[in-house]
């Protein structure tokens, strides 16, 4: 460190002398020039007021319920990351789910008639090799960004799978 | 006492609340709420504002805990994320109060400098004492507000400051010798009345 400080130079020291935040070489360069600028002395006592004022500033305490309101906003958070993450999976199962739950209807219609030839139905076919684009089976809605987690639901509960999504509401719930 | 990554006392919980364990989470809203409200507090001086401050800065937190390297202590990290919370609330409501000023010509900044000065009787009172000194440190830019009342209200260390204001450690030093220089003239009541015995915030690990 430079053993001749201008003032310029000395301030920033000054903040840290103040404050006891300030040692070895650039400590005793600093007091060298303090020992002989009169400005940099009232300066430094002008620091030294205003940090203890600001340290003895009574702290502003967190509201007692404020740690539960947080907790509660995070558990509520989580419920919908929760979501996404059940969404996530059923966006790669839901070919398979669908598939199965076809089967599944294929093979009551079957033993109804007590039919025993296995085939698979029109709707699992065109749903597998997947180029229709028009009149897209209910469960298409898990491929739509932004339907909310309720229509997302309702479409499970209510649909068959060979419904289309035309009379689905946009967005009914909001 | 600058806390490094490897002695950081919450370097368990944070591992903990990586994983996902929310109570893990819970304790460390716990151990560094009063901390953290009190310094938005002193950066916003609205009391309303504050808490819903804090619950968004430890939300913001909870979402990026899964991303915190460890590179610092999580308290740094955590003042990172309310200084950065706290510029964009202050952005945004600066452009709403020049948006609603424009009509009645008001500017709200400078009010400390305004009206009656506290008796030195009012001043015994600790919350009429914040209030002064919030009301002073208001006047301050943004950035000198941020860097005086991290290292003389939070006690932080000049080396910690620089880390969470991402800026070298000569600017901070220049920041708090500008940021006092400014404050001293608003606060001089108070230096003329010091605070009662008790009355400080008890923090002991300055420099
Ligand atoms: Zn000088």
């Amino acid at each position: 460190m430079d053993e001749t400080l201008t003032c310029e130079r000395a301030k920033p020291l000054l903040a840290r002398l103040a404050d006891g935040a300030l040692d070895g070489a650039a400590r005793v360069a600093l007091e060298g020039h303090l020992a002989g600028c009169a400005a940099c002395r009232v300066e430094r006592e002008a620091q030294r007021e205003v940090l203890t004022v600001l340290r003895a500033r009574p702290a502003a305490e967190a509201p007692p319920w404020l740690a539960a309101r947080i907790s509660a906003e995070i558990a509520a958070e989580s419920g919908l990351l929760g979501l996404a993450d059940w969404r996530g999976w059923t966006l790669r199962l839901a070919p398979l789910a669908a598939g199965l739950l076809i089967a599944a209807l294929v093979w009551g219609g079957l033993s109804s008639t007590s039919s025993p030839g296995v085939s698979l139905s029109p709707i699992v076919e065109t749903w597998v090799m997947g180029d229709r684009t028009d009149g897209l089976p209910a469960t298409a809605v898990f491929w739509q960004s932004d339907v909310s987690a309720d229509t997302l639901l309702m479409t499970v509960l209510r649909s068959g799978p060979d419904d289309t999504l035309e009379a689905q509401p946009q967005d009914a719930t909001k | 006492m600058t806390e490094t990554a490897h002695d950081d006392p919450d370097r368990q919980l944070v591992q903990q609340a990586a994983a996902g364990e929310r109570e893990a989470f819970d304790e460390l809203v716990r151990r560094h709420q009063t901390r953290t409200h009190n310094f938005v507090r002193a950066m916003v001086s609205d009391a309303g504002e504050a808490e819903d401050l804090t619950q968004e800065i430890f939300i913001r937190a909870y979402r990026a805990i899964g991303r915190f390297r460890g590179d610092s202590a999580f308290r740094t990290w955590l003042f990172r994320i309310a200084t950065n919370a706290v510029r964009t609330h202050v952005v945004r409501r600066s452009r709403w109060r020049a948006l609603w000023h424009r009509s009645s010509g008001g500017e709200r900044e400078g009010d400390a400098t305004r009206g009656d000065p506290p008796s030195a009787e009012d001043l015994e009172s600790d919350i009429v004492r914040r209030d002064s000194i919030d009301r002073a440190l208001a006047t301050l830019s943004e950035d000198l507000r941020a860097a005086v009342t991290l290292r003389d209200v939070e006690g932080l260390e000049y080396r910690e400051i620089a880390q969470v204001l991402d800026i070298p450690i000569g600017t901070v030093e220049s920041r708090i010798f500008r940021a006092r220089q400014r404050l001293r003239p608003l606060l001089e009541p108070l230096v003329r009345a010091p605070a009662a015995a008790g009355g400080a915030a008890g923090r002991t690990n300055h420099g």
